[in-house]
């Protein structure tokens, strides 16, 4: 359910820019999301769809990359890949680690139609 | 429309009379909470110059969350001013209790939404009377253990409440609340000898998660337990302020 205030989030941030920059449609929207992150991707980009008409994100393309999950051992002093919090190290078996990346949530990019001037 | 942070109705736009013209790409790299966390960040500098610590309660529906408050103001009231947001979707219930307490209080109702964020806060803060000898302010978010950990609100620290009587496999089950939060505190455990919580499993669950995650065990009930989280209160401050 959070996900729709993310939404509103991405699409207040984009009608401010779209008056700042001078145009009315955004053609593709580019979003990076961690799988460490709080957001479920399916569900951010249904609800950024359901709530864009008559914006410039009407009918805008969205893509979502998703980001894999890095992890830091805070025990071994090595990284390692984890796509889940509830993991261990797997070269030492400790839990004592923190996220390297994979958390993010980021409005990357955007391909607009600029306004005739 | 809101004279501090100039929140407003999202204007739509009529795209069906404009001319378009060449594509361009722009390149963001925006967070998409940047204007939450820069709120968060206003909340924040205000309680600092305030000499305010704020803790954000997290938890279920049910917990005791509500309960805990209660008894915790009780107790610090005596030497403390408190100050209380409330979050729920609907009612004024719980601020009803908590203003009982003598705390100064503002209830802030989502409706549909689920969670507080750091534009709730600035504004429930425009509504309370601060002393200037500052002191602690609570935030009681509304219960569930999901969309909050989301949202920072300009909180000092993420406090997560579960009960014995939820399931020691809770903080697996939610992971994103318990990586999130920076203390864990472990309520009703006058209850252990009736319900099947392991409280060995349930921290060891947590850690995995979160290592950092301290951890107390507590009844708000019975008030076993109080006095370590009125000690981590105490520390709280003192750490910031240099303050007791």
């Amino acid at each position: 359910m959070h996900e729709l205030s993310l939404a509103e989030s991405i699409l207040e941030s984009i009608v401010e820019k779209s008056i700042t920059l001078n145009f009315s449609f955004v053609r593709d929207i580019t979003l990076t999301i961690g799988v460490l992150s709080c957001i479920e991707p399916d569900s951010l980009q249904w609800y950024l769809t359901e709530i864009s008409e008559n914006t410039p994100l009407a009918n805008t393309n969205i893509h979502i990359i998703k980001t894999p999950g890095k992890m830091y051992c805070n025990h071994c002093q090595q990284s390692f890949d984890s796509d889940e919090l509830y993991c261990c190290c797997p070269h030492c078996n400790s839990t004592d680690k923190h996220i390297i990346s994979g958390d993010e949530m980021v409005i990357s990019h955007i391909a607009i139609i600029e306004n005739a001037r | 429309m809101c004279i501090t942070c100039g929140c407003h109705p999202n204007e739509n736009i009529d795209s069906a009379t404009k001319t378009q013209t060449k594509t361009k790409t722009i390149s963001l790299e925006e967070k998409i909470l940047q204007k939450n966390d820069q709120l968060a960040k206003k909340n924040r500098d205000f309680f600092l110059n305030n000499t305010l610590i704020t803790l954000n309660l997290l938890s279920s529906p049910g917990s005791g969350k509500t309960t805990l408050l209660e008894k915790t103001l009780h107790t610090l009231l005596a030497t403390q001013h408190c100050y209380v947001i409330e979050g729920d979707q609907h009612t004024d219930q719980d601020a009803i209790r908590i203003r009982a307490t003598g705390a100064n209080v503002v209830q802030i109702n989502t409706g549909k939404g689920c969670h507080l964020d750091a534009h709730h806060i600035l504004h429930g803060i425009e509504e309370l009377s601060f002393n200037s000898e500052g002191g602690y302010l609570f935030i009681e978010n509304v219960g569930n253990l999901v969309c909050p950990a989301s949202f920072d609100l300009g909180e000092e620290k993420k406090v997560v409440i579960l009960s014995v009587t939820e399931g020691d496999d809770k903080p697996i089950k939610y992971p994103d609340m318990f990586h999130a939060a920076d203390l864990m505190i472990i309520n009703k455990i006058d209850l252990l000898p009736y319900v099947d919580f392991d409280i060995a499993t349930c921290i060891n669950h947590a850690h995995r998660i979160n290592p950092s995650l301290k951890v107390i065990e507590l009844s708000a009930t019975t008030s076993i337990g109080m006095e370590k989280w009125h000690l981590y209160l105490q520390q709280l401050k003192l750490n910031k302020f240099k303050l007791s």
